[in-house]
């Protein structure tokens, strides 16, 4: 079993009456790209704020590296952040900025800055003022300035908002070539599961404050996979017709759905064997979902996006 | 703490408004000397004409007006002397009016452009963030000085001719303390910009201390405490602003501990009150 680098029990936050974040459970584990999805306002910032030290929670409990309660102060340095937008002195060049930080750390090395500069795709910037960067640029210079200090858990909120699809694609490849090459844990928030899906490989999903389902990209995808959907009473007596049909394939999801995910083209014969077992069939159908759906389903429906 | 101390006056420097600042500020040094020259070449003028107006001078000085009044001590018939120029500046919170601009523009800068989120996450006592500005802001206000004295000391003898420095040691008392009680209210400034967390409010506020618009309210509590059978109290000369218009030229030692003990305690309060609101509060 993998290694948990990131947990959350029970975190809560609350502004006056309205609680942000309800008691959400968050397992994040070491090496992992973590998708933390959820509609505009549904408490991902919060949540995040909370787990890189920017607020307090109002209840509930972070376990970062194995340190918990007072002591996260130890590890806290081992946490990039970029939460909401980047913030830069726009009167300051890309290097400055990673200068400013890297005195925090005590680093003094200029090749440190020049590689962190390269990494990001900032090199030839100069001494442009990031004032008159384009949102891509402020973008990367904010993970830029995330990665000062070489952390181990690299927290990135919304970084593809705002970008066209060449900066989307860009910021893709930059967070799995740091997940890749520098074996960093990184948890990226979007609304966007489309894009999440591309890169992360474990998945929370958020609602009015409330973690609605963490699942691996292995799960999304089989709840998301072409399937043939069938609708009984007793789906147990299914299982012998199934089997003796020699479909492996299939999964029993609740009291009355099997989901069949092989034979696609055989739904009319599934049928009629059933039907000469004696099985009640209400309905046999083709489904898939596309991811947006899955999301959107599960955090009310299309209406409220 | 050493590094966010070397990362916050890595910043000040890299700030345009500090500089900006500095030119504004020795424009209107050079500017003041000039006004004072006039003044001073009108005192100089024969004794009649003059007596009314040294007189209503010193009623002034006494007391402390709302707004800025740079007022000359030097005497009719007295060489001016680069102390005296200090001393009506100093007094007039002329210097003040341009440290505290900065200093509000400065404690607040992370927090506007958002840097304050890439770090504060970071730092084990978010507290100490408070304290390396204030060292930071000691450092700017030493600077300022400085500059403020070379400046002065070129504007007088550009428009003078001559150089007097008048008596060195009561000077050097005189801005010392007078350095100490700058820092002391620079301080309270960045307190004010940092809990309200808003740049207008902020500097309208510092400004408004900065001229003496307390002193309506100083007004009021003094009659309050007239009430309450606390007679002859003047809750400005209890203040840091208060101080910094009220020093006289030739402290004495008990002038000077007074002015010093309201200034570390002013200073000192503001700073942690500041650091303690910083630390509790979310970014």
């Amino acid at each position: 079993m993998q290694e948990i680098l990131l947990q959350t029990t029970n975190l809560t936050k609350q502004f006056g009456r309205h609680r942000a974040v309800d008691q959400v459970n968050l397992h994040i584990k070491k090496g992992s790209i973590y998708g933390f999805i959820g509609r505009n306002g549904a408490g991902k910032t919060t949540c995040l704020k909370m787990i890189s030290g920017l607020s307090k929670p109002s209840s509930g409990e972070i376990t970062l590296f194995g340190y918990t309660g007072k002591d996260l102060k130890k590890v806290r340095s081992r946490v990039g952040c970029l939460i909401e937008a980047p913030g830069l002195y726009g009167n300051m060049s890309a290097y400055e900025n990673i200068k400013l930080k890297c005195k925090l750390f005590g680093i003094v090395k200029e090749s440190y800055i020049q590689n962190i500069l390269e990494l990001v795709g900032l090199e030839q910037t100069g001494n442009k003022k990031t004032k008159q960067f384009s949102l891509g640029m402020k973008q990367r210079l904010g993970i830029g300035l995330a990665l000062v200090g070489e952390p181990d858990l690299l927290i990135l909120d919304e970084p593809i908002n705002g970008l066209d699809p060449q900066g989307i694609a860009e910021m893709r490849d930059m967070i799995q070539k740091l997940n890749e090459e520098h074996n960093m844990t990184i948890l990226i928030s979007s609304h966007i599961l489309e894009e999440l899906s591309k890169i992360a490989t474990d998945y929370g999903i958020i609602h009015n404050g409330v973690l609605v389902q963490e699942l691996t990209r292995e799960e999304l995808l089989q709840r998301c996979r072409e399937r043939i959907e069938i609708t009984m009473e007793h789906p147990e007596q299914a299982l012998p017709v199934l089997d003796g049909m020699k479909i492996k394939n299939y999964q029993v999801v609740d009291k009355e759905h099997i989901h069949v995910f092989e034979r696609l083209n055989d739904s009319a014969i599934m049928n009629m064997e059933l039907a000469k077992a004696g099985c009640l069939v209400k309905g046999i159908s083709m489904k898939s979902e596309e991811l947006e759906n899955y999301f959107l389903n599960l955090t009310g429906g299309e209406q409220n996006a | 703490m050493r590094n966010l101390i070397k990362m916050d006056v890595y910043r000040m420097f890299h700030t345009k408004s500090l500089y900006i600042i500095w030119i504004i500020l020795g424009a209107m040094i050079v500017f003041s000397t000039f006004m004072t020259k006039l003044d001073y070449e009108a005192l100089q003028e024969p004794q009649q004409e003059t007596t009314q107006e040294v007189t209503g001078e010193t009623e002034a000085s006494e007391q402390i007006n709302v707004g800025m009044n740079v007022e000359l001590p030097t005497k009719p018939g007295e060489k001016l002397t680069v102390f005296d120029e200090m001393y009506s500046n100093i007094q007039a919170k002329f210097v003040a009016l341009f440290l505290v601009i900065f200093a509000v523009i400065y404690a607040t800068a992370d927090l506007t452009s958002g840097y304050i989120k890439n770090i504060s996450g970071m730092i084990p006592r978010r507290e100490y963030m408070v304290f390396s500005k204030a060292v930071a802001l000691g450092i700017y206000t030493f600077l300022s000085f400085l500059y403020y004295m070379l400046v002065q000391t070129i504007a007088v003898y550009g428009f003078f001719g001559y150089l007097r420095w008048g008596k060195v040691e009561p000077m050097f008392t005189y801005l010392t303390v007078q350095f100490v009680l700058h820092y002391a209210f620079l301080l309270i400034c960045m307190g004010i910009a940092i809990v309200l967390r808003n740049n207008t409010f902020s500097m309208a506020i510092s400004i408004c201390l900065t001229m003496n618009f307390a002193a309506i309210l100083y007004g009021l509590l003094d009659k309050l405490f007239a009430k309450m059978g606390i007679k002859d109290f003047q809750t400005i000369t209890h203040t840091v602003t208060g101080k910094i218009a009220l020093l006289s030229m030739h402290p004495a030692r008990k002038e000077c501990l007074a002015s010093l003990l309201i200034a570390v305690l002013f200073g000192g309060v503001a700073t942690a009150v500041t650091g303690y609101v910083f630390k509790t509060r979310d970014i």
